[in-house]
């Protein structure tokens, strides 16, 4: 039976399978900003959660 | 525990903060928050953000939905009943001060109390990334559903990530 791929992983592959994700740089961990963030989420987003509320409501009852 | 660690868990304990007042507006009632759990979720969320040999810093989406996987997971809230605290009380033959008006304004039936953590888990990762600069517009069905969804179904942190990362609007993208 022929022996297939005899040199195994290529160094690219082998990379690939060590750092798989596309995704994965961004900022350190900063929760004073995120919190700045979630007052500006909810600013931008006024009605958001009174209308999940209230959804959930609707499904629960 | 270090300062750098310490200020880090104090910064989060106020973030999450932040998201449980949100939550007890909404849900009109007051809500716990368990800081030796959230700071346990913390823990296991930051496990995963250094999985990857060489790098650092993890993507926005990444920390969010890791961060909202272990809350919704390990669950540092609940709601507060003044009526446990009376009936804890009468239990030992105490008297209570709480006005009969109080109590009877408590809504132990309030359905939405379910999914307290799961709220707080979903805004606190919409707001870590829109702290960078990410536009975030969910549709209230979309959150709605995520919220049931995160309760009763079975996710990874993973699966949290790319779902809170297709929710984010890209500018340049096609509609």
């Amino acid at each position: 039976m022929p022996i297939e791929n005899p040199n195994g992983l290529s160094k690219a592959q082998i990379e690939k399978i060590e750092s798989p994700y596309a995704h994965n740089s961004g900022p350190k961990l900063d929760f004073s900003k995120a919190s700045q963030g979630l007052e500006t989420f909810n600013k931008e987003n006024p009605t958001l959660w009174t209308e999940v509320t209230r959804l959930l409501n609707q499904k629960q009852n | 525990m270090d300062d750098g660690r310490q200020d880090e868990n104090e910064a989060f304990f106020l973030f999450l903060d932040k998201a449980r007042r949100e939550a007890e507006q909404q849900l009109s009632c007051s809500i716990l928050h368990d800081r030796q759990i959230s700071q346990e979720a913390l823990i296991h969320a930051g496990r995963s953000f250094g999985s990857i040999p060489g790098i650092d810093n993890p993507n926005h989406f990444k920390i969010a939905g890791h961060l909202a996987f272990w809350i919704r997971k390990l669950k540092p809230f609940r709601i507060f009943r003044l009526s446990t605290v009376v009936a804890h009380l009468e239990k030992r033959g105490l008297s209570h001060p709480f006005p009969e008006a109080m109590l009877k304004q408590e809504n132990p039936d309030n359905p939405n109390a379910l999914f307290v953590n799961e709220i707080i888990a979903v805004n606190a990762a919409f707001g870590f990334i829109c702290a960078t600069g990410t536009l975030l517009r969910p549709k209230p069905e979309l959150v709605q559903d995520l919220i049931v969804s995160l309760r009763y179904n079975s996710f990874s942190p993973h699966a949290v990530r790319i779902i809170l990362e297709g929710m984010a609007e890209t500018p340049g993208a096609s509609p």
